[in-house]
């Protein structure tokens, strides 16, 4: 009887134990932009398991990301899909040290075979595309597409494009969703997601030239109301190791 | 331990499990209950993220209405404020899911007489993790505001322009409210996929928690009936046990209540086997008696007939002629009679009572014995002493005639007395003859010694007188006896007769008593007595071998007692060396002196004296010799002179001596005379 008391609380008090430390694993919030997502949870599960933490992904657009952080005033880590929010908010005073992870650039994305015969970004003002471009307000490849149109052939065709859309999106993500479901023939997106394996059977590329859609830098940034600094640094350090590139590699970011 | 306690123990223990059993269905009850109200939480969670989303459906609604309705100012304006409604709604929502709390929530009806419900959910929040749908949303919400004043500028201008008719700008604005509104299907699709995401998310986990809580459900279940299985089970053994112990107590009780009867009866018996009475009390009443009292007081049948008449038995003591050692039931100085006896144990006290009949006189005793730390019991003896008190008064009666009686018993006395002395006289007298008797005797068969030894000296010399005469006869008868031969003869004849007057002297020297008390040395006397001895050891070629001390052993007494010891011995190892044919015959003799003490040993070689007798040889009488040969007197008188007159000690042993080289085994007469010998000896 008594050696099953003991055994009982024993076994309660392991079990709490576990429990306790499942509710004391340092927690990490990691802004993440939707684009970059699956390399960074591929590189989360690793720390995870190296630092015995747990890192939760708040994905979305960027600069809703960085709205988000600025409100919350916590987190750990954040990854718009440009370095153009980090210069941006630099003088916020949230962001303290940024590591180059890796790059995206716009591409055009049409329909798998490209019935239309797109070639160029001129199709925006063709009435008889359907297309879809991001708000830039919410999303880096909104953005993006607003610089990438302006420098093309000026903010009225950016306008024009924009006003001539069938549909606005908010993040990459439901840009190719858009495209895939079949809801419009045209995209201006960021060409590694284009490539993925769920997209790349609906989806062709169009290059656009470098001269109008530049690369733009991934920079992985640590926040400064971080509560979990050295486990950041572990994070930062693995994104630019050898493996952390090779997976960056893998999702097209290199 | 106790039946009490055992008792006592069962009860607690019966207590305890049911205090047990019902802290453990306690115990589990509020785990389930805990595990329901997770599931609770967890539902409600995903009713408030229903509220988000049925909010953001409103002001999804509102604001496209902005754009239709938002002509007028007024109807911006209630737009505006329904919008504000909403966002506070949103805000508090958002709030109560990451902070936790209760969100009230007030539900319009369009039903007769009820114009709304409020609806109350608490939501827990069970850990510190950021609320991600919280930080998703909030910042969006918040957005709104902004996006409602951009929005009413916008129709304001609208309005400005038409009203001013400014085509252009009026067509500009329109441009831009329609590029406006372009965004916010994305916009509040993002924020619905959000909070669609926390009602996704909620529902896996609030499917999670209740596939876990059913397991934990089944499994506190199971633990439950586990415990309260065995807290039943151990209360039952425990309860068992102790009521077994009981009951085996119990049996021992009532074994032991029937010894305790037994040995009550035991005692009774004990005491009714005392003749005197027994009486044991408590200090003040009568707890037992022995049945001694029944049948002293004739008036009462039974014990407990005389305890119920009366609580001590001092209701009957009587005073005895201002005796104070007789007893009365009486105050002694503050002491009760019991307690008056207790602390004067020495005195030897009485009582008289009255059987009915007549006066008995008792001697009483009291013994006080502690049965506890604090209980005792006094047990009183009463013995009835009647019969000496009145042999007590005999007695003293008796004492007057003793006297008479006395110096008649003493002169019968005295003249036995003197009867006792003569014949102790006679007695003393007829001993005293009886040892000049042995004396005598002893004298006698010294004498016949002595003769016998005067034989073998004489045989020698006569034997040659005779040849010397013979010769001479023969050489006169033949005439060749020449003058010189003849006096030759004459010389040896005439030596010869010296030799033999010399023997005579000898004998008659050491016959003549000498009761003078001279000093002599004890080896002059050893060698005369081997002088009268040696004939005899030669006739039977028997070797004597002596070893004399170097110097004088000078001792007071009588010399010609002492040589009678020595000749006995000398003659007694002859007599036994030729008695067992002993070839060659050895005596070995030694005189030698030790610290202060002359010791003188005479040992044969004779094969020594049997083991049956050796400690007989001193008695009188006692003889291994023929009856014509031995009296049985010679070592006893030994004995006596040399323990009597030389104040010494004989004694014997057989002893293996090494005589020549070799080793013969024979007596050994020891005797040790002191150096210095009383002056009365």
């Amino acid at each position: 009887m008594l050696s099953n008391i003991i055994k009982f609380i024993v076994v309660l008090i392991f079990f709490s134990n576990i429990t306790y430390a499942k509710q004391n694993k340092p927690e990490l919030l990691f802004y993440c932009g939707i684009t970059m997502v699956k390399p960074m949870e591929e590189i989360s599960k690793i720390i995870e398991k190296r630092e015995n933490c747990i890192i939760r992904i708040i994905q979305g657009g960027s600069k809703d990301l960085y709205d988000s952080l600025k409100l919350a005033k916590k987190g750990d880590m954040y990854l718009p899909g440009s370095d153009a929010y980090i210069k941006k908010n630099k003088k916020d005073g949230y962001f303290e040290k940024s590591v180059y992870i890796g790059y995206n650039k716009a591409a055009i994305f049409v329909q798998k075979g490209n019935p239309k015969n797109i070639q160029n970004l001129d199709s925006l003002l063709d009435e008889d595309i359907a297309t879809i471009l991001c708000d830039p307000n919410s999303g880096s490849i909104g953005k993006n597409t607003k610089k990438v149109l302006t420098k093309y052939k000026g903010k009225e065709f950016f306008d024009d494009a924009f006003d001539a859309t069938v549909e606005v999106g908010t993040d990459s993500r439901n840009i190719n969703q858009a495209l895939k479901e079949k809801r419009v023939d045209m995209a201006i997106n960021w060409r590694t997601s284009g490539f993925w394996k769920e997209n790349k059977k609906y989806i062709d590329v169009i290059e656009i030239d470098e001269k109008y859609a530049p690369k733009k830098k991934l920079m992985l940034t640590k926040l400064t109301f971080s509560k979990h600094k050295k486990i950041v640094d572990k994070f930062m350090q693995y994104a630019v190791s050898k493996e952390g590139i090779a997976i960056m590699k893998k999702y097209g970011f290199r | 331990m106790s039946i009490t306690k055992k008792l006592y123990f069962l009860i607690f223990i019966t207590i305890l499990g049911f205090i047990s059993l019902v802290s453990l269905t306690h115990y589990f009850d509020t785990l389930i209950h805990d595990l329901d109200e997770d599931i609770q939480n967890q539902q409600n969670k995903l009713l408030i993220g229903t509220f988000i989303s049925d909010d953001i459906n409103v002001i999804d609604a509102q604001f496209s209405q902005l754009a239709i309705l938002g002509n007028s100012k007024r109807a911006r304006k209630n737009l505006s404020n329904k919008i504000d409604e909403v966002i506070i709604r949103l805000k508090d929502s958002l709030k109560i899911l990451q902070n936790g709390g209760t969100l009230t929530r007030t539900i319009k009806l369009n039903i007769a007489g009820i114009s709304s419900s409020v609806k109350k959910v608490k939501y827990i929040k069970s850990n510190n993790s950021a609320a991600l749908e919280v930080i998703d949303l909030l910042p969006k919400v918040i957005n709104i505001h902004q996006m409602v004043a951009q929005v009413n500028t916008l129709l304001a201008l609208r309005t400005k322009y038409k009203k001013e008719k400014n085509t252009k700008k009026y067509i500009e604005t329109i441009k831009k409210i329609k590029r406006y509104y372009k965004t916010t299907p994305a916009y509040f699709q993002r924020m619905s996929e959000n909070i669609n995401r926390l009602l996704y998310e909620g529902d896996i986990e609030y499917k999670k928690i209740k596939k876990q809580i059913c397991l934990k459900k089944q499994k506190y279940f199971r633990l439950k009936i586990f415990f309260i299985s065995i807290t039943i089970i151990i209360v039952l053994i425990l309860g068992l046990w102790i009521t077994f112990n009981i009951n085996k107590a119990n049996k021992e009780l009532l074994k032991l209540n029937k010894n305790l009867k037994a040995q009550e009866k035991s005692i009774k018996a004990i005491l009714d086997g005392q003749s005197n009475i027994v009486i044991v009390s408590d200090g003040i009443r009568m707890i037992q008696a022995n049945d001694t009292i029944v049948e002293f007081f004739d008036q009462f049948n039974t014990v407990e007939d005389f305890t119920s008449q009366h609580a001590c038995i001092c209701d009957f003591f009587k005073e005895y002629n201002n005796d104070p050692l007789y007893i009365l039931k009486k105050d002694y100085d503050g002491l009760n009679w019991l307690e008056y006896i207790l602390q004067n144990p020495h005195k030897d006290f009485k009582v008289i009572m009255n059987s009915g009949h007549d006066d008995h006189h008792f001697s009483i005793q009291a013994n006080k014995k502690y049965i506890s730390e604090k209980d005792f019991i006094i047990i009183v003896s009463l013995n009835d002493i009647t019969a000496e008190i009145k042999s007590k008064l005999e007695l003293a009666d008796l004492n007057n005639n003793l006297e008479s009686i006395i110096e008649a018993k003493t002169e019968e006395l005295q003249q036995l007395n003197n009867n006792l002395e003569r014949k102790i006289q006679e007695e003393v007298d007829k001993n005293r003859q009886k040892d000049q008797q042995m004396i005598q005797q002893s004298r006698f068969a010294a004498l016949g010694e002595m003769i016998g030894n005067i034989a073998h000296q004489w045989r020698q010399p006569l034997s040659a007188i005779s040849s010397t005469a013979s010769g001479m006869q023969l050489q006169l008868e033949l005439d060749i006896a020449s003058k010189e031969e003849i006096n030759k003869s004459y010389e040896d004849i005439i030596g010869y007769t010296e030799f033999l007057t010399q023997t005579i002297e000898d004998f008659r020297s050491f016959m003549k008593q000498d009761s003078n008390v001279v000093e002599f040395d004890i080896n002059d006397v050893v060698q005369k007595a081997i002088g009268i001895t040696s004939a005899g050891f030669k006739d039977h070629d028997i070797k004597l071998i002596t070893h004399f001390s170097e110097t004088p052993l000078k001792v007071m007494g009588s010399p010609s007692k002492l040589s009678q010891v020595f000749l006995n011995i000398l003659n007694n190892a002859k007599d036994a060396i030729v008695e067992n044919k002993i070839d060659p015959g050895y005596v070995d003799l030694i005189t030698k002196q030790e610290n202060d003490q002359y010791i003188i040993t005479i040992q044969d070689n004779a094969g020594g004296i049997p083991k049956n007798i050796i400690d007989k040889v001193f008695d009188p009488y006692f003889t291994t010799k023929h009856q014509s040969q031995g009296t049985g007197i010679g070592l006893y008188m030994s004995k006596d002179i040399v323990e009597k007159h030389m104040n010494g000690i004989i004694t014997v042993e057989n002893k293996i001596a090494t005589i020549e080289g070799k080793e013969f085994s024979g007596a050994c007469f020891i005797i040790k005379i002191p150096q210095q010998i009383k002056e009365d000896v």
